[in-house]
């Protein structure tokens, strides 16, 4: 059972996060939600896909990390970091961390703030990073973790306005990824959306324009870019069957 | 029974929106009589609450806003629990004009339940409406001011709150129903028993003590304060000039009542909140070894509390360091070394 307080320097003086990943912390998790912010980064090693959130009907965008559940081919015994890439999307980094909001004055809207899951894996009294300097200001893994949670925060929001856009030129399209490994065995990845690469290429100058103001347009370029990363996925899989 | 006798100088031949221009070299408060009477704003609360309320209604946007709801019990009294550890009231959104409905609902209650807009930007809530009830403050503002003349309104039925004070320079403007200003200089902070400094019920430090039934036995030196205290009782249209940091208590007394006050701060808006600094010094000051901490006092009146040039007079302008005169681009310096140093 997760069991969500808001951190602070008093009641976590001396808790420590375990920040390298491991399947023992849960990290095989085959796709892992990333936002806008991340895209230019994500693409250069993950495939960037859309998904529909069957709650709230809405699009959100994900990575893909392994091609069957609970795998994730990005989790390595041989770096220190237990994670196979130059770039660790958000919302892994984030650990057992997660934003809150509360209320700082009772005049004033709630603003965001640090949550941490205390029964977390990762949550530990002895291993770790430090959250708190010896006289409790913030260690600089507590500030790295705080940048992480505050581009997941910024880019829901800007997520949002990004999904309105595609939306609005028709560019989002389902796609079925289908392959085989070497093994012989055939694979079928559904349920995934991306960018109509036809569509973003005869889209109007007017359009064009809208979409390059609004910040959406390297983003949608971006997603197509990254739907080469399933072959460097498929190589991994290989590999590791090998 | 309020046990104060001196009565704040007024200015009675105020001409209306007209503020003396030496206002800001008063040493303490003053009336202005009739500052504003000649608002729309106090015409149509003259006629009625309920003309008052449509007014205002007329201009609202809106938008929600944060709003006190009390119990009948505290008579609008908005303070602390039984032991100072929480407020007794409720501080939650709500929209203006439900709020005002609520108070018009309950006008003619023996103990109506507590309702309180408190210092609600006009501009934010109301557009249009300052342009019909406007009032120039005389203060030659700088665009790198903390804070220049903004004027907020007060919406409320019976209040009182508590007395405290603000850094910033303060004129208020009665509109709707009489108040009563009770205020103390600077110098009575130990003699108004200070509560905690969080929670407040709007940021400011409030006292512990019932002004108009005083408990003489556990607060004796409020006599003290109550000895060089004064009383003002505004009507509609009437002003009060309060100098920053001056002890006030404000007392609505009617059933339905608006007040527009104007804060400013002449301050530059990089030195930030003073308030910093006394926490500041409590962290690393006040609980120093009685040698050390006496010691430091001499340091602080010589380079924060003394007068003129003397840290700097000896020195050479390029020595000066921060010891010069403060600047933006110096405080930034400074900022960037605070965070620095407080961050361990």
């Amino acid at each position: 059972m997760a069991k969500h307080v808001l951190l602070n320097n008093v009641h976590h003086k001396d808790t420590r996060v375990l920040a390298h990943y491991a399947k023992e912390f849960a990290d095989d998790v085959a796709s892992v939600l990333v936002f806008p912010p991340e895209f230019v980064e994500l693409q250069k090693e993950y495939p960037i896909f859309f998904q529909l959130d069957q709650q709230t009907k809405k699009y959100q965008c994900v990575v893909m990390l392994g091609l069957q559940k609970d795998e994730n081919l990005f989790l390595s015994n041989t770096t220190p970091s237990g994670w196979d890439a130059d770039y660790i999307p958000a919302m892994m980094e984030r650990g057992p961390f997660l934003i809150g909001f509360q209320q700082q004055d009772p005049l004033s809207d709630p603003s965001p703030v640090i949550h941490i899951d205390m029964q977390h894996p990762k949550v530990s009294n002895d291993k770790g990073q430090p959250l708190f300097l010896e006289h409790g200001g913030n260690s600089p893994y507590l500030n790295h973790v705080a940048t992480r949670l505050q581009s997941i925060h910024e880019g829901m929001a800007i997520q949002d306005k990004m999904f309105t856009g595609f939306t609005s030129c028709d560019l989002i399209e389902p796609v079925n990824i289908e392959f085989d490994l070497n093994n012989g065995e055939k694979c079928k990845l559904t349920g995934n959306f991306t960018i109509n690469e036809e569509k973003l290429a005869a889209l109007s100058a007017d359009q064009l324009f809208e979409l390059n103001q609004s910040g959406a347009l390297q983003l949608a370029y971006a997603v197509v870019a990254s739907v080469t990363n399933v072959r460097k996925l498929i190589e991994r899989k290989n590999a590791k069957l090998s | 029974m309020l046990s104060i006798s001196k009565q704040t100088e007024a200015i009675i031949h105020c001409q209306p929106g007209e503020i003396p221009n030496d206002i800001h070299q008063y040493q303490h408060p003053v009336v202005l009589k009739g500052l504003v009477k000649h608002w729309k704003l106090v015409e149509v609360g003259l006629q009625s609450p309920q003309k008052s309320v449509d007014y205002l209604k007329s201009f609202y946007n809106g938008k929600p806003v944060f709003a006190y709801f009390g119990e009948p019990a505290i008579d609008g009294k908005y303070a602390y629990n039984e032991n100072a550890t929480e407020l007794n009231y409720e501080s939650k959104k709500a929209r203006v004009d439900e709020v005002l409905e609520l108070i018009i609902e309950h006008l003619y209650d023996q103990q109506p339940p507590s309702y309180y807009i408190a210092s609600n930007v006009i501009d934010a809530n109301f557009p249009g409406l300052g342009d019909e009830n406007n009032l120039h403050i005389p203060v030659t503002s700088k665009s790198s001011a903390t804070e220049s003349p903004v004027a907020s309104i007060w919406i409320g039925n019976r209040s009182i709150a508590r007395c405290h004070y603000d850094a910033s320079d303060n004129i208020a403007c009665v509109v709707s129903g009489k108040r009563r200003f009770i205020t103390f200089p600077p110098d009575q902070i130990a003699n108004l028993y200070p509560g905690p400094l969080a929670p407040t019920p709007g940021g400011p430090v409030i006292t512990m003590v019932d002004l108009h039934n005083p408990d003489f036995e556990k607060y004796p030196k409020v006599k003290h304060a109550l000895a060089v205290g004064q009383v003002a009782e505004l009507e509609p249209g009437d002003g009060i000039y309060i100098p920053s940091m001056w002890w006030h208590q404000v007392e609505a007394l009617s059933s339905y009542n608006i007040l527009v006050n104007y804060w400013w701060s002449d301050a530059e808006k990089y030195m930030g909140a003073a308030m910093n600094v006394l926490y500041h010094a409590m962290l690393s000051l006040r609980d120093k070894p009685a040698h050390e901490k006496a010691g430091w006092k001499h340091i602080f009146d010589y380079y924060i509390f003394g007068e003129g040039e003397q840290p700097t007079e000896h020195l050479p302008p390029e020595a000066q360091g921060f010891l010069a005169p403060m600047d933006e681009m110096m405080s930034r310096q400074l900022r960037a070394m605070l965070i620095n140093k407080l961050n361990r």
